[in-house]
C-alpha cells in the first residue's frame, strides 16, 4: 500500500473579482509514495507544489479526483495523528516563546511531557531560544522552529514545504541532516523544493510538476542527467599565459584558473592538447542543466502542448 | 467534539488575548469609575447611586460590546492572514473544534474582563453609598445580561469572520447588533404600516434578529427594579439557543471554506 | 461522510430547529422584558441643547428622527384614544417637548412648526389644547425662518380661533408685509380687525388650511370644522 496516493486530483481556483473565472493549478495528478522514502517534489513556482501539499493537507478541496494517505481519505482529521506539516515559509503564534508554542502543539496530539517538548528543541538546535517570544525569531529560526512542530508526536510521514527556504548554508545542512536522520527512523518524507542539489543529496525518487502537470517521476539521475551538455576542465597554466582561442568552445577565466567546457567527445583532444601546454589540470566533471535550464524547458514544452492543443482545456 | 482540544485551543486564545494587552481597557474603565465615584456627588445629590450604576453598567457594554466585535471578526480571519492555520489544521483538530475554541477562548477573555470591571463597579458603589444593598443583586444580574448579550455577538461575529474580511465582518455585525437593539422599533413600525406583507416581514425579522433589547434592564435595575428569574431563564436559554445556532453555522461555513 | 458534508447537514438540520427555539423563548421573555423597559411615555433626554450636542454634527438627522418620534407619539396617543372610545382629556404631554428638541436641532424645518402647531393647539382630543405653547412655537419659527410668510397665518389662525381678533389681525398684517405673501393676507387682516369673527372669514381660512396641506389627518379636520360651519355637507 502506497503512503501517499493521489488519483486524477485535479484543483481549479477561482480567479477575478466579480466574474469568477476557474483557473487549473493542478491537473490530474497521480502520485504514489512508498514506505520510508524520501520523495522530492521539483517544480518552478507556480506550478502547483503548494496546491498539492495543501490538497494533501485537507486545507483547500479538490474539484476532481482525491488522494488518501496510510490508505485514509485525506479528509479524515484522525489521520493527522500520523503526519506531521512544515508550510512553506511558515509563521506560527508569535506572541508565544518557542517553548510555549511547541508545547501548545504537542497538547493537541494529548502531550504533556515537557521533556518531549525540550528535547526536540534541542533537536532543531533551539535550545538557547527557547524561552524568547517567536516575535523575536529569525527566518531561519521560525523555519527550524516549524520543523519541530511538524515532528514532535513522532509521525509516521512529513511533509516539507520547502523547507530549505530561507537557511543559511549550515542551516541547509542541518535540516538534510535532519531529515535523512527521519528516514532512518523508518519515516516517509515527502517534500518540495526548487533546489536541486537538495533533491539529489536527499531523495529516493523525486517527481516533477510544471504548469500544474507531472512532468515525470522517478531517481533524480533518471529524470535529470538524461543528457550531459558536455564536460568542464578547470586548469592552471604556467607562466600565466593565455590558452590559444581554438581550445575548446568557451574558456572563461578566474584568477588564474580557467575554465574550459567541451563536447563529450572532445575530452581526450583536449587534454592531450592541455599536456601539450604543460597546464596544471585541477577538476573535472560533467555540464548538466541547471535545473532552472530544464524547468525553463519544461515550461516551454507545457507552453508549446498547451498551443498544440489548441487550447483543448 | 473532542472536549480536551477545544479547551487546549480556547486556553490559547485567551492568551493571545493577554498577551496582545487586550484587557488595558480595564484601566480606562477604571479611571472611569473613579472619577464619576470621585465627581458625582460634587456635581449631583440624590442620585449618586443611580449614576454610578448606568454609567458603570453602560460602560461594562460598551466595552465588552467593542472587545467581542473587534477581537470576534479577528479570530478566524487573523489565523487565515498570519497562516498560523495551516499548521492548525495539520494536527488532528476538526475545524469544528478549531472554532468551538475559538469561541470559548474569546468567551473566557469576555467573562475575565466583565468579571474585573464588575469588581471596579461593586467597588464604585461601595465608595458612594457606603454599604450593598438588596436591589445591588438586581445590579449583577444587569452585568450578567451584558455578558449573555457578549456572548452573543462574539458568536455572529465568529460567523462572520467565517467567510467575510474584517471590515466587512464589521460592519455586518454591528449592523445585526444596531438592529437587535432596535427589533422593538421594526416591529411597531411594521405594525404602523397597513401592508400585512410589511407587518409579517417586520414580525418575521422581530423574531429571527437577535433581540438584544430584551437585554437591556440597565435603566431598570437602576432604579432598583428587581428582574424576575423567568427573564433570567429566558434570556439565558435564548443567548445559549442562538449561539448554537451561530457556531453551527460558522462550523458549516469555515469547514467547507478552501484555506487558499 | 467527511467533516465538510456532515457539517453542512447538521446546519440545514438543526439551525430551522434551534431558530423554533429561539422563537419560542423570545415569546416567552416578552412580557418579562417589557416591564423591564422605560415606558414609552418617557422623555430620556429632556434638554434640546444636551441632544445637540450629543448628536455630534448630525443635527439634521436627529431633528427627523425627533421629528418622527413626535409625529409617532402623537398617532399613538390619538390612535389608543380611537381604540378605546375613551374621550377623557388628552393633554399629549410631551409633544411640545419633541417639538421643541425638533426645532432646536434644526430650525429650519418648517413642517414641525407648522403641524406642531396645529396639533398644540387644537381642541382635546384632536390636539393638546394649548394656543400658547402653539403661538410660542410659531413665533420661534418665524424668527429662524422669516421668508416663510405662512407661519403667520397659521399664528393668526390661532389667534382667531380663541377669539383673540387683535392678535389674529395682527398677524395676518405682518405676513402680508412680506413680498411674496399672497393678497388676501392683506383682506383678513383688515376683515378681522373691522369684524371680528364671522362665520364668512372662519370659511375661509378652513378651506384655506384645507387647501394648503396633503396631509388626510389635517384635511379632514378642516373638513369637520367647514361642516360645522355649514359650509360643505
Amino acid at each position: 500500500m502506497p503512503v501517499i496516493a493521489t488519483e486524477k486530483l485535479t484543483k481549479d481556483y477561482l480567479t477575478g473579482f466579480w466574474t469568477k473565472h476557474p483557473k487549473r493549478s493542478l491537473d490530474s495528478l497521480d502520485l504514489e509514495v512508498h514506505e520510508n522514502e524520501v520523495f522530492g517534489f521539483l517544480g518552478p513556482n507556480g506550478a502547483g507544489k503548494t496546491t498539492t501539499l495543501k490538497l494533501l493537507m485537507n486545507l483547500v478541496f479538490p474539484t476532481s479526483g482525491s488522494a488518501t494517505i496510510l490508505g485514509r481519505p485525506v479528509s479524515d482529521t484522525s489521520m493527522h495523528r500520523e503526519i506531521g506539516f512544515l508550510p512553506e515559509a511558515p509563521y506560527f503564534y508569535d506572541y508565544l516563546t518557542a517553548r510555549e508554542a511547541l508545547s501548545y502543539y504537542a497538547r493537541l496530539f494529548g502531550l504533556k511531557d515537557h521533556a518531549v517538548v525540550d528535547r526536540f528543541l534541542a533537536r532543531v538546535g533551539l535550545t538557547e531560544a527557547r524561552d524568547t517570544q517567536l516575535r523575536k525569531f529569525s527566518k531561519g529560526m521560525l523555519q527550524r522552529f516549524g520543523l519541530a512542530q511538524a515532528i514532535v508526536h513522532d509521525p509516521r510521514v512529513v511533509f516539507l514545504d520547502e523547507p530549505m527556504s530561507g537557511l543559511d548554508p549550515v542551516g541547509r545542512r542541518e535540516v538534510r541532516d535532519l531529515i535523512l536522520e527521519l528516514k532512518k527512523e523508518g519515516r516517509t518524507i515527502f517534500f518540495s523544493t526548487h533546489i536541486l542539489p537538495d533533491a539529489e543529496t536527499l531523495c529516493d525518487r523525486v517527481a516533477v510538476l510544471a504548469r500544474g502537470r507531472l512532468q515525470g517521476v522517478g531517481s533524480v539521475e533518471e529524470i535529470f542527467h538524461r543528457e550531459v551538455h558536455g564536460v568542464e576542465i578547470i586548469f592552471e597554466l604556467p607562466g600565466g599565459g593565455a590558452p590559444p582561442a581554438d581550445l575548446a568552445r568557451t574558456v572563461t577565466r578566474t584568477g588564474s584558473r580557467y575554465r574550459a567546457e567541451v563536447g563529450v567527445e572532445d575530452v581526450y583532444a583536449t587534454f592531450a592538447r592541455l599536456e601539450e601546454l604543460k597546464a596544471r589540470v585541477v577538476g573535472c566533471s560533467e555540464v548538466r542543466p541547471t535545473l532552472e535550464e530544464y524547468f525553463m524547458k519544461l515550461v516551454d514544452g507545457a507552453n508549446q502542448a498547451k498551443q498544440a492543443g489548441g487550447g483543448s482545456q | 467534539m473532542n472536549a480536551v482540544l477545544v479547551a487546549v485551543i480556547a486556553w490559547n486564545t485567551f492568551r493571545e488575548a493577554v498577551r496582545d494587552r487586550v484587557l488595558y481597557n480595564l484601566v480606562f474603565f477604571a479611571l472611569l469609575m473613579i472619577s464619576a465615584a470621585i465627581l458625582v456627588g460634587q456635581i449631583s445629590i440624590g442620585i449618586e447611586r443611580l449614576i454610578i450604576v448606568n454609567l458603570g453598567l453602560s460602560a461594562i457594554s460598551v466595552f465588552g460590546a467593542v472587545m467581542a466585535v473587534f477581537l470576534g471578526v479577528g479570530l478566524v480571519h487573523k489565523e487565515i492572514e498570519r497562516r498560523t492555520l495551516y499548521t492548525m489544521l495539520s494536527k488532528p483538530v476538526r475545524r469544528t473544534e478549531f472554532i468551538a475554541g475559538k469561541y470559548f477562548g474569546l468567551a473566557i477573555t469576555l467573562a475575565v474582563n466583565t468579571l474585573l470591571m464588575t469588581v471596579g463597579l461593586v467597588t464604585a458603589l461601595l465608595y458612594v453609598d457606603g454599604t450593598l444593598r438588596r436591589e445591588d443583586a438586581a445590579v449583577m444580574t444587569g452585568v450578567f445580561f451584558i455578558f449573555l448579550q457578549l456572548l452573543l455577538l462574539t458568536g455572529i461575529a465568529l460567523a462572520f469572520s467565517c467567510f467575510a474580511t474584517p471590515v466587512v465582518s464589521t460592519l455586518g455585525t454591528l449592523g445585526l447588533y444596531l438592529a437587535g437593539i432596535f427589533s422593538d422599533d421594526i416591529r411597531t413600525f411594521g405594525s404602523l404600516s397597513e401592508n400585512p406583507a410589511m407587518q409579517r416581514l417586520t414580525t418575521f425579522l422581530y423574531y429571527v434578529l437577535p433581540n438584544f433589547g430584551q437585554f437591556n434592564v440597565i435603566s431598570a435595575v437602576g432604579h432598583g427594579q428587581s428582574v424576575p428569574g423567568a427573564l433570567i431563564a429566558g434570556n439565558t436559554a435564548y443567548t445559549l439557543l442562538y449561539v448554537t445556532v451561530t457556531l453551527i453555522a460558522a462550523a458549516a461555513i469555515f469547514s467547507n471554506r478552501n484555506m487558499k | 461522510m467527511t467533516e465538510r458534508t456532515n457539517a453542512k447537514t447538521r446546519a440545514i438540520i438543526a439551525i430551522p430547529l434551534l431558530m423554533l427555539g429561539v422563537w419560542m423563548v423570545a415569546r416567552f421573555n416578552e412580557p418579562y422584558a417589557a416591564k423591564m423597559q422605560p415606558g414609552p411615555d418617557v422623555l430620556n433626554l429632556s434638554s434640546a441643547r444636551v441632544i445637540k450636542a450629543l448628536s455630534i454634527g448630525y443635527n439634521g438627522l436627529m431633528a427627523d428622527i425627533y421629528w418622527t418620534r413626535a409625529v409617532q407619539y402623537y398617532g399613538d396617543k390619538r390612535h389608543a384614544v380611537q381604540l378605546t372610545g375613551n374621550q377623557a382629556v388628552e393633554h399629549y404631554p410631551l409633544l411640545d417637548p419633541l417639538l421643541e428638541i425638533t426645532v432646536t436641532l434644526d430650525p429650519q424645518l418648517v413642517v414641525a412648526y407648522k403641524f406642531g402647531a396645529y396639533f398644540l393647539t387644537e381642541p382635546s382630543p384632536v390636539g393638546a389644547a394649548r394656543p400658547d405653547l402653539a403661538a410660542r412655537l410659531l413665533r420661534q419659527g418665524i424668527t429662524n425662518n422669516p421668508n416663510e410668510w405662512r407661519l403667520w397665518a397659521d399664528l393668526g389662525m390661532i389667534y382667531y380661533q380663541h377669539g383673540d381678533y387683535a392678535h389674529a389681525a395682527e398677524a395676518y398684517r405682518m405676513g402680508s408685509e412680506h413680498p411674496h405673501a399672497d393678497e388676501w393676507m392683506k383682506v383678513m387682516a383688515a376683515k378681522i380687525a373691522q369684524e371680528g369673527g364671522t362665520n364668512q372669514i372662519s370659511v375661509f381660512l378652513w378651506s384655506q388650511i384645507f387647501q394648503s396641506t396633503k396631509d388626510p389627518l389635517i384635511r379632514n379636520n378642516a373638513l369637520q370644522h367647514l361642516r360645522e360651519l355649514g359650509a360643505v355637507r
